[in-house]
């Protein structure tokens, strides 16, 4: 057991979490861009434009991200990071779309008449006061889906190979075989999931707690 | 790129066709028996989490917290890696059945629990008075009325987990992604297989959500027979959640985040404070003219006096309209089914306000929201004037502002929150 627990083989899994980490972020960050630009297709007036937006979202709403991984892997051959970043991306702005939409639609219609009372041009408007609020509103559900996105990461082993969290405690697993020490390197990648995870859901929870509060005062 | 989509590479994919129909029968199978799986765990622990026992409410928290805060691939890892150490082997499909199910028992009970959540605790105390046991009401009054609540979101579930058994491809479980990635590893024609894949994960998951989408609208459009004020207030509460939109999916889920309050992580008090009506209920457009006082307070009518009232504006209004375009159909039809019809009639009904109840102070109001045709510039009259229904307003301004705020409501920036979005 001892030797299982060192520092470089802690080292090991840790560099894995940030390799989740990393994946993640970066593959939320482009669903933001990505799922804005789709939410603000997808309430454009052109019918042709909102309608390539439904679809889009609809797809990929219904179908498996393990699917989106595989595809983007070998049938558009990208390296493997870029796949997995490219997959997640795909997948995660479709629901990205929605969240923004749904923010979006939480600000009270009158936001905008005032600022544009004011003075502000339209994308003032949007910029400076509607944005702000709608990101607000929409942080909570940004953050859930950054959770869902760090579990799901753990698909990325298996499919192609991408040294995670979940690559790097199977590589462990390869080099110590009694059951204990199995089932101890299982028990650190649980606990470095359920940190993670269950600390950005409490996150999540104390920002809206304080929305509330914002709201009910 | 476009090779991976030669024909001859689908000549050979659908060669195999009755192996993609049996992992599709695969698939079903499992998510069939892990949705049930999934729909027993998630009640029984969605009913102990609002019991008064600590230790049960302990139990469930923990059960929850760590279905959904640890990845799916790893739970399902115990069953296929772990547990044959000890001794327990299951088959691939028994592991998915109980994974997933258990899996999306966290979720359901989640759901579960924001549903009974819901419903005002004045049902609990009425079935007790009339002698029901706790468990008793639980089953028989809470949870059938609770069901409005909890179906939308539970479609919802039901779609995730049918995506979610593609896990089971690493476990060489037989179902459909397991097939894909076999048929591309072993012929190395990649592109047709996904693309099928795609398509039968579509027609199963897609009518899930739209029955979610439904079934939400209906709840919405529903809350006026809604059970008990809890029910009434979570309805009519612009920012709403749907429990289950942890997972978000669905665009009810969405728009319930809209305000970014409450997911299903957060926790539902057994009774939620009583709302007052509210103040854009279309109710309370229809001050009782008879009654200055009540105008004055924007009192609802509700009930038989509404429905008449509402029935007599109706049939003046059409035939004004009638009058005026001396029975040519498409004028009518202009003035009935567009949007600036629309405007036209609101302003109608705020003229006919102004008529009514307006003496000598507004009576020069009435005029210009009368006269002001249908088709010029929309908000002369609409929502401008402030709130106060004090004084000598008292007839007047109820009737034009409520109609602002709603046109308000109806006009968010990004698309119409409720009912007829353009999402159809």
């Amino acid at each position: 057991m001892a030797e299982l627990f060192t520092w470089v083989n802690m080292r090991f899994l840790l560099q894995g979490l940030g390799m989740t980490l990393a994946i993640s972020a970066v593959s939320i960050l482009c669903s933001i861009a990505l799922g804005t630009v789709i939410s603000v297709l997808r309430t454009s007036k052109n019918r042709a434009l909102s309608g390539v937006a439904t679809v889009y979202i609809e797809v990929f709403k219904n179908t498996p991200l393990l699917l989106w991984i595989m595809f983007t892997f070998f049938v558009a051959q990208l390296p493997p990071l870029g796949a997995a970043v490219l997959a997640f991306t795909l997948f995660t702005s479709a629901s990205v779309a929605e969240i923004v939409r749904g923010g979006l639609a939480g600000v009270p219609f009158g936001q905008y008449e005032a600022a544009r009372s004011q003075g502000f041009n339209v994308a003032q408007t949007y910029v400076l006061i509607i944005l702000p609020q709608a990101l607000r509103n929409m942080i909570p559900a940004l953050l859930s889906q950054f959770v869902t996105t760090v579990k799901d990461t753990s698909f990325l082993w298996g499919a192609m190979a991408v040294q995670e969290l979940m690559g790097r405690g199977m590589i462990l697993m390869n080099s110590y075989n009694s059951t204990e020490q199995i089932f101890a390197i299982f028990g650190v990648m649980a606990v470095l999931y359920f940190a993670v995870c269950f600390a950005l859901s409490q996150a999540v929870r104390a920002y809206q707690r304080r929305l509330k509060e914002a709201r009910t005062r | 790129m476009l090779d991976a989509f030669a024909p001859f590479k689908w000549e050979a994919l659908f060669q195999r066709w009755p192996e993609i129909l049996s992992a599709f029968g695969t698939t079903v199978l499992i998510s069939f028996f892990a949705l049930i799986l999934a729909l027993a765990l998630g009640v029984a622990f969605g009913v102990l989490s609002v019991s008064r026992f600590a230790p049960a409410r302990a139990v469930t928290r923990v059960y929850v917290e760590v279905v959904q805060n640890v990845p799916l691939l790893l739970q399902a890892f115990v069953f296929y890696a772990l547990l044959p150490l000890v001794g327990i082997s299951m088959s691939t499909v028994a592991i998915g059945i109980v994974a997933i199910g258990i899996y999306h028992g966290g979720y359901i009970s989640e759901v579960v629990r924001s549903g009974v959540g819901s419903i005002h605790r004045g049902q609990f105390e009425a079935a007790k008075s009339q002698g029901f046991g706790y468990w008793q009401s639980m089953f028989l009054i809470i949870l059938p009325q609770a069901m409005r609540i909890i179906l939308p979101p539970l479609a919802v579930q039901a779609a995730n987990l049918v995506k979610n058994t593609s896990i089971l491809a690493f476990f060489v479980g037989g179902e459909i992604m397991y097939f894909s990635n076999s048929f591309a590893g072993s012929t190395s024609y990649y592109g047709p297989v996904y693309v099928v894949a795609a398509a039968l994960y579509f027609i199963i998951c897609f009518p899930l959500s739209r029955l979610a989408l439904y079934l939400e609208r209906r709840t919405r459009s529903r809350k006026h027979v809604a059970t008990g004020d809890a029910a009434e207030h979570l309805a009519e509460d612009p920012t709403e959640v749907t429990p289950g939109s942890h997972d978000i999916t669905g665009y009810t889920a969405s728009d319930s985040l809209a305000a970014g309050v409450r997911t299903m992580h957060e926790t539902v008090d057994i009774a939620p404070p009583i709302a007052p009506p509210s103040p854009r209920h279309p109710l309370h457009v229809l001050a009782d003219p008879d009654d200055p006082a009540a105008a004055r307070e924007t009192r609802p009518i509700t009930g038989r006096r509404a429905a008449e009232i509402a029935d007599e504006i109706g049939r003046e209004l059409q035939q004004q309209i009638a009058d005026e375009c001396g029975g040519d159909e498409r004028c009518v039809w202009r003035k009935t089914h567009t949007k600036a019809g629309r405007v036209g009639a609101k302003r109608r009904l705020a003229g006919r306000f102004l008529r009514e109840a307006g003496a000598g102070a507004s009576e020069e109001g009435s005029d210009r929201a009368f006269s002001d045709g249908a088709d010029s510039g929309s908000d002369e009259v609409l929502g401008r004037a402030p709130a106060d229904g004090a004084g000598e307003a008292s007839g007047r301004l109820p009737a034009s502002d409520a109609d602002g705020a709603r046109e308000a409501s109806d006009r968010t920036p990004h698309g119409r929150r409720d009912g007829e979005g353009e999402e159809e």
